[in-house]
C-alpha cells in the first residue's frame, strides 16, 4: 500500500513552494519569505495555473477582467509573494499608465513637490535647485521631463545638454542625465527606468555619443540601478562632502 | 479578519538537533553551552524516523537549530537525509565550525542557512560573544558558504551592545553577499533573563526602529531588512509602540504591513501547540522553541510517543490551544489596543511562571 505523504511541492515561477491541504484550504509556505499563507480552493487554483508556466490567452483574459482574481493579485502582491513584472509580462494585470511628457520652464514647483513628503531640509533644497535647474530649460540648455499617473506627477528627469562643466555634457557628444526622482510611494514601478529610457532616447535622436551621471559614494540603491541599465564607472571626483566621494558613470548611446 | 486557527499537524517545527554549543552567548535562549549532552541526542535513524512522519503530516518547514547544529559529527548526514523530504530545510549557525565539505553538502541539500553575526567587526562581535577570535571564523564559515554557492542571510540577535551598531551591520552584510539581513527582536527568556542588561532600552529600541522604518520608507537600504520579533500578534507592539507618537505613525506602520483596523476579539495571538512547535535534542517536544529548557513546558518524549501522538492528544497543547484574551492576566485582559493577541506566552511564562501571565516586555503593560 503506498504510504500517504502529505507534504507536496510545487515549483511557482522558479521557485520551489511547499504546500499541504488542510479541511477545505491550503497552507503554503514561501521559501524565504516569512509566514504561512492560507488559500481557498479558487486561490490555490490560481497559484496552480500560473505554476504550470503554460498560459492559456483566454483563461488569462478571464483571470484580468475578474474582480475577484485581481484581489487575489493583490494579496500576493503586497505580501511580496509574486513578482509584478512576472504578471504583467504574462499579461494578468493591468500595468499602470504611465505618461511621461515634457516639462515647462515654469514647473520647478512640481519637481519640488515630489519631496514634499519627505525631510523639510531637503524639501527647501531642492525647491531652490530646482528653480536654478529650470532657468537652464528655458534657455535651452537642459530639457525635464515628468512622469505622471492619473495626472498626478510622480517623477522627474532632467538632461543637461551643455554646462560648464566639459567633460559631463558639451553641448555636442557628451550629455548628462540629472536629477532623476520618483515619489516614494511609486518606487519599484520602473518609473525611474521609463524616465531614463526616454532621456536616452532623445539623446540619441540629438546625435549625442555618451551620456554621463554622477551619483554620490554611499547611494548604493541608486548604483545599482544604474549598473542595471548598462551605466560603468567613469571616474572619481570630490564629492559634496569629504567622506562622501562622487562617481561618475557613463553609457555610449 | 484575524483568525488563529489550531490545525492537525504543525507547519513548522523548530528542531533542535543538539544542546551542545561551542560558544556561550550571555542572551542564548536555549541556554546551550559546551556541556550540552551528546548521548541522549536524537540518532540519525531516529532523525530519518521523525522526517518521514513530517512529511506524512504535511509539515512544511523545519528550522535547524541548537545549541550549534554543526557541532554534531553527523550534521552532513543530517543535511543530506533532509533533501529526501518535500519540506523546506532550513538551518540557523553561528558559521563558526562551517568547512568547505559541510558547505558543499548543504548545497546539495539545497537549505537555506541564516548565518548569526552580532557585529560588523572582530571587537564587537567577539564580545557579545563572549568569544575570542569568533568573528574571524563565523566570517570564514561565510566565506566558504559563498565558495560553494550557497544562498545566505544574516542574522543578528539585537541587543543593548550591538543596537547603535546596526546601520553599519546593514552596509557590511550586504557587502558579504547575504540575501537580506534578519534582526531578531531578543526574547527575555532562558539566559538573557538572567543578563537583563543584555536587553535593549526602549528608549534605544525606539530609536533604532525609527530610523530604520524611515530608511525603509525612503528606499535608503541597500537591501532587504527583516525585524523578527518575539510573538506572532497581527501587529506587533514592537512595531507600532516606537511609531504610534510620530505624526505620520499610521502611515510609517503601513511600510511594514501591519493594519491597525485588525482586531484580534478574544483570541490570542500566540502559535505554539497551534501551528508551529519546537523539538529538543533528546526528543522532547515543547509547544515553541522559546520554552526550550523550561521542564513544566515538556509536552512529550518522542522516546515514548509518536509525534503525531503528541501533537494531537498532549494536555499541555491543548491547555494552549484553549487560551483565550480574556484567560489571560492583567494589564493584558483590559488591554485598549484591539490589534494585539496578548503578546509572547513565553516570556509571560519566564517572568510569571504562568502561561496566563503578562507579558511585561511590552511597553504598554509597563505604562500601567
Amino acid at each position: 500500500m503506498p504510504i500517504k505523504i502529505n507534504t507536496k511541492q510545487l515549483k511557482l515561477l522558479g521557485k520551489t513552494l511547499v504546500y499541504r491541504k488542510e479541511g477545505s484550504s491550503y497552507w503554503v509556505y514561501f521559501p524565504q519569505k516569512v509566514g504561512f499563507h492560507k488559500f481557498n480552493k479558487s486561490g490555490f487554483g490560481i497559484l496552480l495555473y500560473l505554476a504550470k508556466g503554460m498560459p492559456d490567452p483566454e483563461l488569462n483574459k478571464k483571470l484580468k477582467e475578474s474582480r475577484k482574481t485581481q484581489i487575489f493579485f493583490d494579496y500576493l502582491l503586497k505580501n511580496d509573494l509574486i513578482d509584478r513584472g512576472k504578471l504583467e509580462r504574462l499579461n494578468l494585470v493591468e500595468m499602470d499608465k504611465i505618461l511621461i511628457r515634457g516639462a515647462k520652464a515654469n514647473e520647478a514647483k512640481l519637481l519640488a513637490d515630489l519631496y514634499k513628503d519627505e525631510d523639510q531640509t531637503e524639501y527647501w533644497r531642492v525647491k531652490k535647485e530646482a528653480e536654478k535647474d529650470f532657468c537652464e530649460v528655458k534657455i535651452g540648455r537642459r530639457v525635464a521631463f515628468f512622469a505622471e499617473i492619473d495626472g498626478k506627477t510622480v517623477g522627474a528627469v532632467q538632461l543637461v545638454l551643455d554646462c560648464n562643466h566639459k567633460d559631463h555634457a558639451d553641448g555636442k557628444n557628451l550629455t548628462e542625465i540629472h536629477h532623476v526622482k520618483v515619489h516614494n510611494n511609486y518606487l519599484r514601478q520602473k518609473i525611474g527606468t521609463q524616465l531614463v529610457g526616454t532621456v536616452e532616447r532623445l539623446a540619441k535622436e540629438k546625435g549625442f555619443k555618451k551620456t554621463t551621471l554622477g551619483v554620490d559614494e554611499d547611494n548604493l540603491v541608486a548604483q545599482k540601478f544604474w549598473e542595471k541599465l548598462g551605466y560603468k564607472l567613469l571616474k572619481v571626483e570630490l564629492g559634496r562632502t569629504e567622506e562622501v566621494k562622487l562617481f561618475t558613470l557613463y553609457k555610449n548611446l | 479578519m484575524y483568525k488563529n486557527e489550531t490545525l492537525t499537524a504543525p507547519l513548522q517545527v523548530d528542531f533542535n538537533v543538539t544542546n551542545r554549543c561551542n560558544l556561550s552567548c550571555p542572551y542564548c535562549y536555549a541556554s546551550a553551552n559546551e556541556r550540552g549532552k551528546k548521548e541522549s541526542e536524537l540518532t540519525l535513524g531516529e532523525i530519518e524516523e521523525l522526517f518521514d512522519e513530517f512529511q506524512k503530516l504535511g509539515v512544511l518547514k523545519v528550522q535547524i537549530a541548537g545549541g550549534e547544529p554543526l557541532i554534531r559529527e553527523d550534521a552532513e548526514e543530517i543535511f543530506l537525509l533532509s533533501k529526501k523530504f518535500p519540506f523546506a530545510t532550513l538551518l540557523n549557525t553561528n558559521g563558526t565550525l562551517l568547512t568547505e565539505s559541510l558547505a558543499k553538502s548543504i548545497k546539495k541539500s539545497g537549505i537555506f542557512v541564516t548565518v548569526s553575526l552580532e557585529g560588523n567587526n572582530s571587537k564587537l562581535h567577539d564580545k557579545i560573544r563572549n568569544s575570542p577570535n569568533s568573528f574571524e571564523k563565523a566570517i570564514g564559515g561565510i566565506e566558504k558558504l559563498k565558495k560553494a554557492n550557497v544562498n545566505f542571510a544574516v542574522g543578528t540577535t539585537l541587543n543593548s551592545l550591538n543596537i547603535s551598531h546596526i546601520f553599519e551591520m546593514i552596509d557590511f552584510t550586504k557587502h558579504l553577499g547575504a540575501v537580506f539581513f534578519a534582526i531578531q527582536v531578543l526574547c527575555p527568556v532562558g539566559r538573557s533573563n538572567q543578563n537583563s542588561r543584555i536587553i535593549p532600552s526602549q528608549k534605544d529600541f525606539k530609536e533604532f526602529f525609527l530610523r530604520l522604518t524611515k530608511l525603509k520608507s525612503e528606499g535608503r537600504l541597500p537591501f532587504e531588512v527583516r525585524v523578527n520579533v518575539t510573538n506572532e500578534s497581527p501587529v506587533f507592539w514592537e512595531y507600532y509602540y516606537p511609531l504610534f507618537q510620530e505624526k505620520e505613525g499610521e502611515e510609517l506602520m503601513k511600510i511594514w504591513n501591519m493594519d491597525l483596523n485588525i482586531r484580534t476579539g478574544n483570541q490570542i495571538s500566540c502559535v505554539a501547540g497551534r501551528t508551529v512547535c519546537s523539538i529538543e535534542a533528546n526528543g522532547d517536544v515543547y509547544p515553541c522553541e522559546m520554552f526550550l529548557g523550561e521542564e513544566e513546558m515538556v509536552v512529550g518524549n518522542l522516546r515514548k510517543d509518536s509525534f503525531k501522538k503528541i501533537w494531537a492528544t498532549s494536555l499541555l497543547f491543548k491547555e494552549f490551544r484553549k487560551l483565550t484574551k480574556d484567560k489571560i492576566n492583567n494589564p493584558c485582559k483590559n488591554c485598549p489596543n484591539e490589534w494585539c493577541g496578548a503578546g509572547c506566552r513565553a516570556a509571560a511564562f519566564s517572568s510569571a511562571r504562568s502561561i496566563t501571565g503578562c507579558d511585561f516586555h511590552c511597553y504598554y503593560a509597563n505604562q500601567n
